[in-house]
Parts: C-alpha cells; sequence; structure tokens
C-alpha cells in the first residue's frame, strides 16, 4: 500500500490555532508596549529626582555622570518612550495581519464555492439537455467529475487571491469580476469533458471517489441547474414558510432532513425509545495490549464485522488512576441498513437522521449506557466511534443536553461525515479520514480548521482500493491508527494528551461493561 | 563653621540614604526592562503566517535589544548613583 504519509490538519499546530497565535502575541506586544510606557515614566521620576538632589553639592561629576547614563533612556530613537512606540506599532501589524489572513481565507473560500457553483449549475443544464436523466447517480457524477476537473482553476484563483490580499494589492471592489471570470473558464474546459464522459460517469465515480465530496457539494446548484432546463414536477420552493425543507435542498442536512421527513407519512426512519441491558454472558471483553489510537479502534472491531449485526452493543471503560475516574465509550458503525425502525438502534435511520442533525437510537443507546455505567458528573468523558459511530460521537458531544449530563472531554472518529458540526471548543476531537474512503465525504466538505479539532487524512492509493467502499475498511483504518500513535505532529500530539485518561490504560484499574442495545416496538 | 551653618550648606546623611535608594530603583527597573525584553523576546516564537513574517520577527528583535540595552543603561545609572552616594558620604564632615 502506498500513501503512507498523513495530512493533518487543525488542532493546536493548525491554521485557527497560527492566527489565534498570532492574536496572542499581538496582545502580549501591547501588554510590553503598555509596560514599557509605564517604565519609561518611572525612568523619568527617577531622573528628576536625582538631578534635583541635593548632593551635587559634595560631587556634582558623580551625579552628572548617573544623569548622563539616564539622559538616553529617556529622549532619542533607543529610549523607552521609542521602544514601547514600536511595540505598540508592532502589535498592531502583527493584530493587523491576523485578520488579513482571516479575510483572505474567506475570500479564497467563497471562489472556490462559487466556481464549484458554477460547474455543477452548467453540468446540471448539460446534462438535462443531453437527453432523459435514465441513471440519477450517473448524472449526478457528471457534476461532482466537473466540479472535480474546475477545482484547480478555482483553487489556482484562490490562491492568487490570498497572494495579493496579504500583500495589500487586492481591490476587493474587482471581485465580482473576478469570480465571473472564473466561472467563464471553467465553463470552457468543461464544455467538452460533459458529453465525452456522461457516459463513464458512473464508472469514473468508482474509480475516483473523492470526487463524491465534490458531489455532494455540488448537489443544490446541480439540481438547480438541471430543474431549471428539463421538466420536473411542480416542486415548493426552497425554505417553505410551513418550515418543511422545500426544493431543491440547499444542503446536505436540508437533504437528509427532507428525507427525514419522510416518517411522518411512512413507517421509516424513526428513532424509537431504545433500552439497554448488560451483557452478562462471555466474561467481559479483553482490554487490548495495544493503546493509543490503534487500541481504541481495535475496541471496535468486535461490533464491525459481518456478524456485527448480532452485537449492537455499546461498550463502556471505567479507568481509574491516582484516584481519577475516566470513562470511554466505543460506538458501534452502521450494523444494519434498515430504515423501518428494526430492534438494532445502530441502523440506517439513525444515520439518516443524525445527517439531519436529529436524535438518534444509536444516541440513546450510548446516553443509556452511560446512565446504567454510573458515571458521575463531572467525571471525564470519551466517546470514541468509527463510520456511524463517530457521527454518533460527534453529534452527541454537540448536543447541549448531552454535555449537561456528561462532561465529554474528548471524541474520536473514524471513517465518519462530521464535517457539518459547530465543536464546542472545550472537547478535543481527532477525526481520522482516507482520501478513498467515500463516507467522510458525505458531509458538506472539508471538516473545520479548529484549534480543538485534529483531522488526520491518509491517501491508501489507488491499489488499495478494490471497491467503492473499500477505504471505508476498519483494518485500514486501525493500520492509520498506528501511523498515528507514531507521529510527532504537534496537533496529534495535543489531542493524545487529551486522550491520555483513557487510553493510556497500562497501570491503570480498568473496568469494561457491554451494554446490549435495543430499539423497542412500539 | 557652626553647626547651623554647616547643616545648611551641606547634605545631610538623609539626602545620601536617598540616593542610595534612587540606586536600587534604577536597579529594580533595570529588571523590569530585562523582562520586558524577555517578553518581547518570547513572541518571536510565534509561527507567523504573515508574508511580513521576517520584517515582524527583525523588528522584534531590533526592538527587544533597544530594551535591553535600556536595561543596561539602568544598570549603569545605578552603579553610578552608588558611587556618587558612596564619594559624598566621604566627603561629608565628620
Amino acid at each position: 500500500m502506498t500513501g503512507d504519509a498523513l495530512e493533518i490538519t487543525g488542532g493546536a499546530a493548525g491554521l485557527s490555532a497560527d492566527l489565534d497565535a498570532m492574536l496572542a502575541a499581538s496582545t502580549l506586544l501591547a501588554e510590553v508596549s503598555d509596560d514599557l510606557a509605564r517604565l519609561a515614566l518611572r525612568v523619568a521620576g527617577l531622573a528628576a529626582q536625582a538631578s534635583a538632589s541635593p548632593t551635587v553639592v559634595l560631587d556634582a561629576l558623580g551625579l552628572a555622570r548617573a544623569e548622563g547614563e539616564l539622559l538616553p533612556l529617556l529622549v532619542g530613537p533607543a529610549s523607552l518612550p521609542s521602544a514601547a512606540a514600536r511595540v505598540a506599532l508592532l502589535a498592531r501589524g502583527v493584530r493587523t495581519a491576523a485578520r488579513l489572513y482571516a479575510e483572505a481565507e474567506t475570500a479564497a473560500a467563497a471562489a472556490v464555492s462559487q466556481a464549484r457553483g458554477c460547474v455543477a449549475q452548467a453540468a446540471g443544464a448539460a446534462v438535462a439537455t443531453s437527453g432523459p436523466v435514465t441513471v440519477a447517480g450517473a448524472a449526478a457524477a457528471v457534476a461532482g467529475w466537473a466540479a472535480y476537473r474546475a477545482a484547480p482553476l478555482a483553487l489556482d484563483e484562490a490562491e492568487r487571491t490570498l497572494e495579493e490580499v496579504a500583500a495589500g494589492r487586492f481591490r476587493w471592489q474587482s471581485l465580482d469580476a473576478r469570480l465571473d471570470d472564473l466561472g467563464e473558464a471553467v465553463l470552457t474546459q468543461m464544455r467538452d469533458d460533459v458529453g465525452a464522459t456522461s457516459s463513464e460517469a458512473g464508472v469514473w465515480l468508482a474509480r475516483h471517489p473523492e470526487a463524491a465530496e465534490q458531489l455532494v457539494q455540488a448537489g443544490p446548484p446541480f439540481l438547480d441547474g438541471l430543474t431549471r432546463v428539463a421538466w420536473v414536477p411542480a416542486v415548493p420552493a426552497s425554505g417553505g414558510g410551513d418550515g418543511s425543507p422545500g426544493w431543491p435542498p440547499q444542503d446536505v442536512r436540508q437533504l437528509t432532513g427532507a428525507v427525514a421527513a419522510v416518517g411522518a407519512v411512512a413507517p421509516l426512519f424513526v428513532e424509537g425509545r431504545v433500552e439497554v441491558q448488560r451483557v452478562e454472558a462471555g466474561g467481559p471483553p479483553v482490554v487490548p495490549s495495544q493503546q493509543g489510537v490503534t487500541g481504541a479502534l481495535e475496541r471496535l472491531a468486535p461490533y464491525s464485522g459481518p456478524d456485527a449485526v448480532s452485537h449492537p452493543r455499546v461498550r463502556v471503560e471505567r479507568v481509574r488512576r491516582d484516584g481519577v475516574t475516566a470513562w470511554s465509550v466505543y460506538i458501534p458503525p452502521t450494523q444494519t441498513w434498515r430504515f423501518d425502525g428494526g430492534p438494532n438502534p445502530f441502523d440506517g435511520s439513525t444515520n439518516v437522521r443524525a445527517a439531519a442533525g436529529r436524535t438518534t437510537a444509536a444516541g440513546q443507546a450510548v446516553r443509556a449506557a452511560l446512565r446504567r455505567s454510573g458515571v458521575k458528573a463531572g467525571e471525564p468523558v470519551m466517546l470514541a466511534g468509527y463510520s456511524q459511530g463517530g457521527l454518533t460521537a460527534v453529534q452527541l458531544a454537540c448536543d447541549p443536553a448531552f454535555r449537561k449530563e456528561f462532561s465529554v472531554t474528548t471524541v474520536l472518529s473514524a471513517g465518519s461525515p462530521v464535517a457539518g458540526f459547530d465543536l464546542p471548543a472545550d472537547v478535543q476531537v481527532l477525526s481520522l479520514e482516507h482520501e478513498q474512503d467515500l463516507i467522510p465525504a458525505l458531509d458538506d466538505g472539508r471538516n473545520a480548521d479548529r484549534a480543538n479539532w485534529t483531522t488526520v487524512r491518509r491517501d491508501l492509493g489507488q491499489e488499495a482500493v478494490e471497491d467503492a467502499f473499500s477505504g471505508h475498511r476498519l483494518d485500514y483504518y486501525i493500520q492509520t491508527a498506528e501511523a498515528v500513535d507514531e507521529t510527532v505532529d504537534p496537533s496529534v500530539t495535543a489531542w493524545r494528551e487529551s486522550a491520555r485518561p483513557f487510553l493510556a490504560t497500562a497501570g491503570a484499574q480498568v473496568e469494561v461493561v457491554e451494554w446490549q442495545a435495543r430499539r423497542l416496538e412500539d | 563653621m557652626s553647626a547651623d551653618l554647616f547643616g545648611t550648606l551641606v547634605p545631610g546623611i538623609a539626602d545620601v540614604d536617598r540616593v542610595r535608594s534612587l540606586a536600587r530603583r534604577a536597579d529594580d527597573l533595570g529588571c523590569d526592562l530585562a523582562d520586558c525584553a524577555a517578553r518581547a523576546r518570547s513572541t518571536a516564537s510565534t509561527d507567523w503566517r504573515s508574508v511580513a513574517a521576517d520584517g515582524f520577527r527583525a523588528e522584534l528583535a531590533a526592538t527587544s535589544r533597544a530594551v535591553e540595552s535600556c536595561a543596561e543603561g539602568l544598570e549603569e545609572a545605578s552603579v553610578a548613583l552608588a558611587r556618587h552616594a558612596r564619594t559624598t558620604e566621604e566627603r561629608l564632615p565628620r
């Protein structure tokens, strides 16, 4: 397998952390400037008292020497007031630079987003006019593919914008015109591509799952382009006043929300009520000798295989060391693709509901397992999950009611679409993703670059991908975890420190309990 | 010379003590300045993303050097004041 290099974004060494560090440095410099100004006043007072000392009568030369040492500190380019002013200017300069960078990032993101929209809209129109849309997946693949091809153009433009803003040369008035030019360039490039590739789009998507992310992002404008040209049934406008999702959906959350709304009229995508029972048979599960992220993912293996459907269980570990108790919770991935409210809560309904930002049966199972385990208020909790489990972990970490009851400090997700969540600042998150994994791409884009959110992406290499979903395999993620455990990257190191109470189990007293979860029949 | 006249023309021991106190204050201020310079220098370890990072670092280094130079100047002033106090004391009539 090639591509062992890890791409690490966010976390303690991420972009936002850099900007935060610049702003913190600016604050520090401003404080230094204030202190220098105050010290200059005190030196001036000291000099005034020295020059007025009556001892001059007995040693005029000696006093003059002392005054001679003090004077340059108060007047001239090397004086304290001058240094205070220079530090103040420096503080302002650093702050301005940080703000410019933040604005440049926003402008770059806007440029990329607009380019995607142009491409996808045109692709939708092209598909609609080139013949009947018989395979929706193939049509969407064209949009994803075209957006993928257009990305370099958009990124080049974004990079130019970034450089110009940073150098102070960018004219904000020119932004609209430049985006129009960018759209034209993208359209020119894709005009031939769309026609030539539409028949092969589905095959191409399977070979290039990385386009899935572009595809999802391009969804709403693609639908817009499609529905403007092709005949479509009358549908309500987006964002209807009745609170319905409307059509076309404007983002992934609306899209899944629309699907989940089906539950109102059909027995699908229901959450139901969940109960958990302590698993007694077979003795307590083994604690892997492997520690760190690798050990965490190995703990999830029994719930992830082909036979996992018979193990709808949440694993809870109580780790005691030096009188401190910490809890780690291991949440299974999707174990069945049923959408009809079957007994297993780790099902397709939970996927759809979680993506739509709604409460889920899996979330209920985790909450019940923690309550039954006797977790006390204030005791630190780590949530770890693979695939749907990671999605559930992040969703619970963002849920104010859950956080009020449990002190979530640390989250680990692997192969989970979690980009759409706004994580609390006091939760340290590590997300593992593979370039060839379609599942983490099924959200609205890349994970946010935040000081408390580290994302590790790994390129598995094409030869490791046997089909569209092999990039999602847990054993590949365990291999990635081994690389993560070895890296000394500062963002990963910072997360590792937060996870130490949960994962460094050597020498600690560890008690493991499995909780069997079941959705009750209504 | 009478004692009254002596008291009028010649500074007393109290003034020498005041000069010694000024010397100590100068020394303390020098320490505070050195601390300021160290704090300013510590920001140079920031992972600057600015294209002007080198310019920032150069300005920071120059300013820190200037502040350190001021701290050294205060140390010199403290020594000069202490020496002046000693000389004054030696020249006081006994």
